[in-house]
Formats: structure tokens, C-alpha cells, sequence
């Protein structure tokens, strides 16, 4: 049961993660962002149910800043560019 | 009132602060930075006040959260990381509220500066690694809002956007590596006791692959090559009080940072390699990058990834081997880079303060020519930097740099003689940029330039300020040795709680 847990935390983070590297929209990446993070919850939660509450609480409180943040700067960059494709941004060298 | 309360006094001071400037923001008409800067400054001479008494007292203290278990443990690594963090953000304080960093949002700038502080403060009191992770986190999220503060410039934006995808993926990487240690030990994270728990346990796999992930996690954020790409648009796009304190602040204590999660990891993995060959690239590949530069910012912020790779290879060292003078060197770094990157990049600010009005392109080299005549305040301050990056004695630069050489030769055999010629060799190198530098600011005057004005006192008092420590360090090293020795023997020996 545990080793089932495992196996899904790290498909999520991998999940995650491929989202943000491929995602060309600024969303996915923010999609693949939340995933990944939810990979480490399921983690936490199966190493030690009760002992990782805490952790967990405090965890998705800093995904929530995050992902706000996140958010407000794509906010900004769709209104001075026009878009969120991330391949359309191209005044400064990636 | 007992000792144990003022363990938690910089952090109060602090949280105070952002909430203190904040109110002090809104309360002001016509969105002036002098009420909020000025509350912002106290909190942050309160911070150095009760770091300088927690100095004072006998080492570690502990401090339990709410009553419960241990939160806060201040060791001398603690002391060392709060008493830069805290110079570091009264300089960049002081610059912000002299020029027009804070961009009509006073209100935000100085509880985000006051944010990272706590931050990095943060960092060095944390007592188990899911704390640091949280504290580096506060660090990470008010260094994200600072980058693209300018939210009317669209590269600003672009570079922000930047920064925050990729640390945030990084971000990821370190607490997944954080919850395979947790895995690894059955749920202990705290650092006095992790060194044995992970002792104990058999099979290196996944621990491996748990170093492996903070690495890269916290290698994110640091800058460690091939994971920099962020780093010249960050630093080249934001306001130029929050470049120094990324350059100054953030990237080194995200080093130091992953150095203290590290510490806990038994002999049998190889930390220490894995460390020296990432230190050794980041070093050569970014002072490559910044040879060809001929923007001053850009120029500075590349030439912050050498930086980056001098500290974490003097890490790798001192893991490596076990040498005491390799972890001076690199924290004795961590505090001179401070003083030398603040330096250089308020003193870029306050030209690009003086020029905002001028007509034109004003950040080449070529654009910037002869500066020196008539910002003497401001350019002396990058030249000085300039040398002390550069490994010239005797400015502060010199010194970690010299005890990292003295580490990687005491590495017996050829392969020591060849690590000290890859920092040696890597402080050569890095004239080829510097020196330019130094030909342009005083090169004759172009027509735009002629006719500036003389550096403002109120910006000429943080560059001044850093200059001194750059040059003081240099002269009397052993005023930093004192701070650094002790923190660098926590980082070594590990930070159980010696009785």
C-alpha cells in the first residue's frame, strides 16, 4: 500500500514537472506547478499519516502563495504582452 | 525574561517590520517612501541589535514554538547569516528610500525587502529541514514579487515570469528531496538528529537520490550552472535595490542553505564530489558568459555565477575532505561577496538614478564612459568591488578566495595542484571582464555624462557603507574570521547540540 502511495507521488511529480518543462502556456505550467506539488503531499501523508499534518497544512498554505503569485505576474505579463504563450515572450534572451 | 524568548527577536523584529512598514505605506498621503523605509530601517537595526546579544550568550540555544518540541535553534552559523542579512537589507533600505526604487508602491517594496531579510534569518535559525524549507520559501516567494516590480516594463515582467516558473519548479525539487529524507528516516527531519538517524539506515538509494534532488532543488535557486539561465535577466530587470539584494543576500544563503541540509548526510555519499564538479563548471562556464558583455548591469550579474560556483565549490571541499579552512573560505566569501556585490550593484543604481533623465541608451560600457569624473562616489564604489571581485589583495575578495585555494591544495596529490588552478585560473579569467570596466568609468567623458550630477548623498551613504566593509574586510580579515570561523564549524561538524 505504501509502495502504491510512493509510485504515485513520484508519477505526479514527473507528471509535474513534464508539464512545466513542455507547457507553452503560462496556465499548464501553473497546472503542472500545483500537480507537482501534490506529488510531494502524498509523500508526506504516506510516510507518516498523523505524524505529517502539520507539514501538509503548512505545505499547501505555501502552494497557495505560490501559485497567487504565480498567477499575479502572469496577469501582468498577458496585459503588457497580449498573450500567455510563453514562446511568444522574446524581448529578453531565454 | 529569560534568554530563551530573544532566540526568536531578529524574526520578531523583523515579521514586525513588513507588517509595521506596510501599515506605515498605507498611511502616508502621496505614497512617500521615507515613513515606511524609516520603520523599516528601525526593524532591521532591532534584528542586528538582538543578533548582536544572541552573539553574546553561549551557543546553541534552543527555543521551542508554541511550547512544543524545538523550533528555533540559534547556533553561530545563525549569528553569521542574520548579522549579513540584516547589514545587507538596511544598505539596500537606505538606497530605496533615497531613489525611486520603490516606484510609487512604497507600501509593498520595503515589507518584501523586510521579507527576504527574515528569510534568510530564517535560514540559519531553523532547527529541522522542513523549517528551512518554509523560511527559504518566505525568501524565495518575496524575492519573486520584487524581480518584476516594475510591472509597467514588459521585460521587467518577462524576467520576472522567468524567475518564478523556474524557482518554483526548483522549490518543488528541494521539498520532494526534503519528504525522501522524511521517507528515508520514518519522519525525523531535525538536524540534531537526523546525522544518526540516516546513519542508521541501510541502503544509500534513496538517500542518494534525496541529495540529489536538493541539490538541484536548492541549486535552482543558487544559480549552480546549467540551472543559472534566470539569473542575468533577474538581476539586469529589477530595480536596482533588489538586484544587490539578490546578488548580496538571496542567491548566497540559498548556497548556504543547501550546504546546511547537506551537513546531516553521511560519509558514504558523495556530497562533497558531486559539489566540487558543480562549483568548478558554474565558476569557468559563467565567467565565459560574462567575457563578452559590454551592459554593466548584465555585466555584474553574470559575473555573479563565478561567484556562486567559488562558494559551492569550496563546500564541495570541505565535504570532500573534511577541511576546516575550505568551509571558512566559502562562508568567509558568502560575507565578502556581500559587501562586494551590494557595492557594485546600489552604485549601478545610483548612475542609472542620475541618467534616468538623460536621453538614450545608458547602460553599455560605452555609454557609461568617463563616469568616473563625474560620479567619483559612485564609480570609485565599482571600482573598488571590481578589484575585490576579482581576487586583487588586499580587498575582501581575496581572502575566501585564498583559503578555498588553501582548501582544494590540502586534496593530496595532482588532483589538489589542479583544483587550486581551476580557482586560480577562474580569478584570471574573470580580470578579462572586470578590467574593461574599470577602462570605461574613467575613460573620457562621452556628451551625456559630461553633464550629470554628482551622486546624492542619501545614495552615496549605503555604496559608501559597503565599500567600507569591502575594503575593511580586506585589510583586517580577522574581524570576519571571528563571525565566520565559528559558523563554519557548525557547517561542518554538523549541528547537533553539544552540551
Amino acid at each position: 500500500m505504501t509502495a502504491l502511495a510512493y509510485g504515485v507521488a513520484v508519477a505526479l511529480l514527473v507528471l509535474g514537472l513534464a508539464s512545466i518543462v513542455a507547457g507553452r502556456n503560462v496556465v499548464k505550467t501553473l497546472i503542472g506547478v500545483e500537480l507537482a506539488s501534490k506529488g510531494v503531499l502524498v509523500n508526506f501523508v504516506a510516510t507518516d499519516p498523523a505524524g505529517s499534518q502539520g507539514i501538509v497544512v503548512i505545505l499547501i498554505v505555501i502552494d497557495a502563495v505560490v501559485v497567487a503569485v504565480l498567477l499575479g505576474v502572469a496577469v501582468a505579463a498577458y496585459r503588457q504582452y497580449g498573450t500567455l504563450d510563453l514562446d511568444a515572450l522574446g524581448r529578453l534572451t531565454w | 525574561m529569560s534568554g530563551t524568548h530573544l532566540a526568536i527577536a531578529p524574526l520578531i523584529a523583523l515579521f514586525g517590520g513588513v507588517l509595521g512598514a506596510y501599515l506605515a505605506g498605507r498611511s502616508t498621503r502621496g505614497r512617500s517612501a521615507t515613513r515606511p523605509g524609516v520603520v523599516a530601517a528601525l526593524a532591521l537595526v532591532l534584528a542586528l541589535a538582538s543578533t548582536w546579544l544572541l552573539w553574546t550568550r553561549s551557543l546553541p540555544i534552543e527555543y521551542a514554538l508554541f511550547g512544543e518540541g524545538v523550533g528555533v535553534r540559534v547556533t553561530a552559523l545563525s549569528v553569521f547569516l542574520s548579522t549579513i542579512a540584516c547589514m545587507v537589507g538596511l544598505a539596500v533600505t537606505v538606497h530605496a528610500m533615497g531613489s525611486d526604487d520603490s516606484d510609487d508602491a512604497a507600501d509593498l517594496y520595503f515589507p518584501l525587502v523586510l521579507a527576504t531579510v527574515a528569510g534568510v534569518v530564517g535560514i540559519g535559525l531553523s532547527a529541522d529541514l522542513f523549517s528551512l524549507y518554509v523560511f527559504f520559501e518566505v525568501m524565495a516567494v518575496a524575492t519573486y514579487a520584487l524581480v518584476p516590480f516594475a510591472v509597467d516594463r514588459a521585460t521587467a515582467v518577462e524576467a520576472g515570469l522567468k524567475y518564478v516558473i523556474m524557482n518554483a519548479a526548483g522549490s518543488l525539487l528541494a521539498i520532494f528531496g526534503i519528504s525522501l529524507v522524511y521517507a528515508h528516516t520514518g519522519g525525523v527531519l531535525d538536524f540534531a538528529a537526523l546525522s544518526g538517524a540516516l546513519t542508521a539506515t541501510t541502503g544509500p538509494g534513496p538517500l542518494e537520490a534525496a541529495v540529489l534532488f536538493l541539490v538541484v532543488g536548492f541549486g535552482v535557486k543558487a544559480a549552480v550552472v546549467p540551472l543559472h539561465t534566470w539569473l542575468p535577466d533577474a538581476y539586469t530587470e529589477s530595480p536596482a535595490s533588489a538586484s544587490a539584494l539578490l546578488a548580496a543576500l538571496a542567491t548566497p544563503a540559498a548556497i548556504v542553505a543547501m550546504g546546511k541540509a547537506l551537513s546531516v548526510v553521511p560519509d558514504g555519499v558523495s556530497v562533497g564530489l558531486l559539489l566540487l564538479v558543480l562549483g568548478a563548471l558554474t565558476m569557468t562556464v559563467g565567467n565565459f558568459l560574462a567575457l563578452g558583455q559590454r551592459d554593466l548591469k548584465r555585466l555584474l550579474a553574470y559575473s555573479s555565477i563565478p561567484h556562486v560556483g567559488y562558494i559551492v565549490f569550496g563546500l564541495g571541499v570541505g565535504f570532500y575532505g573534511g577541511f576546516d579552512v575550505a568551509f571558512d573560505g566559502a562562508l568567509f566569501h558568502v560575507l565578502a561577496n556581500a559587501f562586494m556585490k551590494g557595492g557594485a550593484f546600489l552604485a549601478v543604481g545610483a548612475i542609472g538614478y542620475r541618467l534616468a533623465g538623460v536621453e538614450g541608451e545608458h547602460r553599455t560600457l560605452d555609454a557609461l564612459a568617463g563616469v568616473g569624473y563625474r560620479m567619483p562616489v559612485a564609480a570609485g564604489a565599482i571600482a573598488v568591488a571590481v578589484l575585490a571581485l576579482a581576487g586583487v589583495p588586499p580587498l575582501a575578495g581575496f581572502w575566501g578566495k585564498l583559503f578555498i585555494v588553501l582548501g582544494s591544495a590540502e586534496v593530496s596529490g595532482a588532483v589538489g595542484v589542479g583544483l587550486a588552478v581551476i580557482v586560480v585560473g577562474n580569478s584570471f579569467l574573470s580580470l578579462g571582464y572586470y578590467l574593461p570596466v574599470l577602462g570605461a568609468l574613467f575613460d573620457s567623458p562621452t556628451d551625456a555624462v559630461s553633464s550629470l550630477d554628482r551622486t546624492p548623498t542619501r545614495l552615496a551613504v549605503p555604496i559608501l557603507a559597503m565599500t567600507a566593509g569591502t575594503i575593511l574586510l580586506g585589510l583586517a580579515p580577522a574581524f570576519g574570521l571571528d563571525l565566520v570561523g565559528p559558523a563554519a564549524d557548525v557547517l561542518q561538524h554538523g549541528l547537533e547540540v553539544t552540551p
